[in-house]
């Protein structure tokens, strides 16, 4: 029977280094993240896989609960302690904790490192809230949001639902709220999209349909339902048709202008003369089917 | 060009400003007066009207849809401007030539209503030896339109009056969106007309076949394309190219891509 070669998982230090050695673990040593493998039993089958029995065991005889137990941990792997560092070990098990929540979420990893801005629940939203925070990742079902704290920027990590508490449609924008990859509740949804509607329909040209014509005494209910459809369609369509006379005029006045006609205007204006020379040459002149262009060209 | 436009823009201005206080006409708008009826006058006169020496001719047709006092001036010489053969003496009601433009006349819903539906009667019985009435229907629909796009007065109303014919004439919705289309090419706001600007006349065979192609695109029904053939001539200069008989040559397939 073959020998199954065992294999020797690394651990992750800071900025994802992994160290494989002990020497490479002294090397990158990281209180935090040695505690929180403690925690979690990693580090014990590391040692073992190592054969570094005795460091695994000297760490089974600390107690946790001592006061220097964090300095002791250092001395065992030979690495001065940082009395500044300060590591609480229940905030690397909640971090900890978090990442393999987050994990069930997403493997995107830029959001690793958003971790401590990070709501998997409503209470912790709050209490993010209530820290100062200002851009926070929502991983979760769903989340209540407060209107009234403004500049905050909510990043949904997969895509939850947002509650809004509100009858009618907030401005996110004037209270710098952002919102990015989330998704409404039904009820306020509901509220967006006949507010989108509503907006739609003001920046229409063509308001709605007609019932009351006279064409309808004539006109049977299908013919009229269709109508209606047809309506719909056409008002869309005809939204930029206009016929910009003035400035299609424009071209005829400024050939008018170059060709010295300007003057015939200019007595019809001031002496309230007939126009009848103009009128002739527009009405009269063989230049083409809108008259002025063709002859420009040729 | 452009800086050269503002200066007749201020020169027409200040002259306006000068003429409406001594009470004497706007030169500008009698220019574009000018201008709206010739463009009327020459889509009418591309086109021999449809329909025998015995129907009727109606003059003011458009006011089945339009109430004239409400209608700007451009509006105006539309309505004034077209009219359509209509149902012969044994076939109306009210018989002989047609007159919509009695203001007691068209104000009476009863009038319209038997105008309208007479119209429509006539418009719809196309067959075989009375060929070609309905072009009257696509063409009514085709000026209504014209209208709706230089008077925004009552448009709501107007628009659903004229959707009302559409279902009335049983124009589709497709060919009543290639006549939208057709109305662009007419104030040069469509593909197909900036293509013609690219490929003047007088090109070579391919470039006519771009043309063509390009028009095959924007009107989709075979059946608006012959109805509206006489216009694409006077605008489009592509006589016998583009526009062909589909009776001869079926839905212009010999232009289409392979």
């Amino acid at each position: 029977m073959a020998k199954v070669k065992k294999i020797r998982f690394p651990l992750e230090m800071e900025n994802g280094i992994m160290v494989r050695t002990l020497e490479e673990l002294q090397e990158h040593f990281l209180l935090e993240k040695i505690l929180m493998y403690i925690s979690n039993g990693k580090l014990q089958v590391w040692l073992k896989d190592r054969y570094l029995n005795d460091i695994a065991e000297l760490l089974l005889q600390l107690n946790q609960e001592d006061d220097d137990y964090e300095k002791k941990v250092c001395n065992i792997f030979g690495v001065e302690y940082d009395e500044k560092s300060d590591v609480d070990l229940e905030s690397a098990i909640e971090k900890q904790r978090k990442l393999s929540l987050l994990k069930k979420y997403t493997d995107d990893e830029k959001y690793f490192n958003h971790i401590d801005q990070m709501a998997f629940e409503q209470e912790k939203l709050e209490e993010l809230l209530d820290k100062g925070i200002t851009t926070i990742y929502l991983c979760g079902e769903k989340f209540s949001v407060h209107t009234d704290k403004s500049g905050i920027r909510y990043i949904g990590v997969n895509a939850p639902i947002v509650v809004i508490d509100s009858k009618e449609k907030v401005n996110f924008g004037e209270k710098n709220i952002i919102f990015e990859n989330i998704k409404f509740d039904e009820i306020y949804q509901e509220i967006l999209n006949e507010c989108e509607k509503q907006e739609v329909k003001e920046r229409q040209r063509f308001g709605d349909y007609v019932q009351d014509t006279y064409t309808k005494l004539f006109m049977n209910k299908q013919e009229a339902d269709a109508s209606k459809i047809t309506y719909g369609l056409l008002a869309e369509d005809l939204e930029e048709l206009a016929y910009n006379l003035s400035e299609d005029t424009l071209n005829i006045m400024e050939y008018l202008l170059n060709v010295g006609i300007e003057d015939w205007g200019k007595d019809y204006l001031v002496d309230g003369g007939d126009t009848y020379m103009i009128r002739n040459y527009l009405s009269n002149s063989s230049l083409g089917n809108m008259g002025i262009y063709y002859l420009e060209n040729s | 060009m452009a800086s050269k436009k503002v200066v007749v823009v201020e020169k027409i201005t200040s002259n306006t400003a000068k003429t409406n206080v001594s009470g004497k006409t706007d030169y500008l708008n009698e220019v574009k007066k000018i201008k709206m009826q010739r463009m009327v006058k020459e889509i009418c006169g591309v086109r021999q009207r449809v329909g025998s020496i015995y129907d009727s001719e109606i003059s003011g047709i458009l006011r089945l849809v339009f109430d004239y006092d409400k209608l700007n001036d451009y509006g105006k010489i539309i309505v004034d401007s077209v009219g359509m053969r209509g149902p012969t003496a044994n076939e109306s009601k009210i018989g002989g030539v047609k007159i919509l433009t009695n203001a007691n006349t068209t104000n009476c819903i009863e009038v319209r209503k038997i105008f309208a539906e007479e119209f429509v009667k006539y418009c719809r019985k196309d067959c075989s030896y009375l060929r070609g009435r309905m072009d009257n229907a696509y063409y009514f629909i085709f000026w209504s339109l014209m209208v709706l796009s230089v008077d925004d007065s009552n448009k709501e109303e107007n628009l659903s009056v004229i959707c009302d014919f559409v279902k009335m004439f049983m124009i589709t919705d497709e060919e009543v969106k290639d006549i939208i289309s057709i109305i662009k090419i007419v104030y040069e706001q469509s593909e197909y007309a900036e293509l013609s600007r690219q490929y003047p006349s007088g090109e070579t065979y391919s470039l006519q076949k771009k043309r063509a192609q390009a028009l095959n695109k924007c009107i989709k029904s075979s059946k608006v394309m012959r109805v509206f053939s006489e216009l694409f001539e006077l605008y489009l200069d592509v006589k016998g190219e583009a526009v062909a008989d589909e009776r001869d040559y079926g839905k212009y397939g010999w232009f289409e891509e392979t």
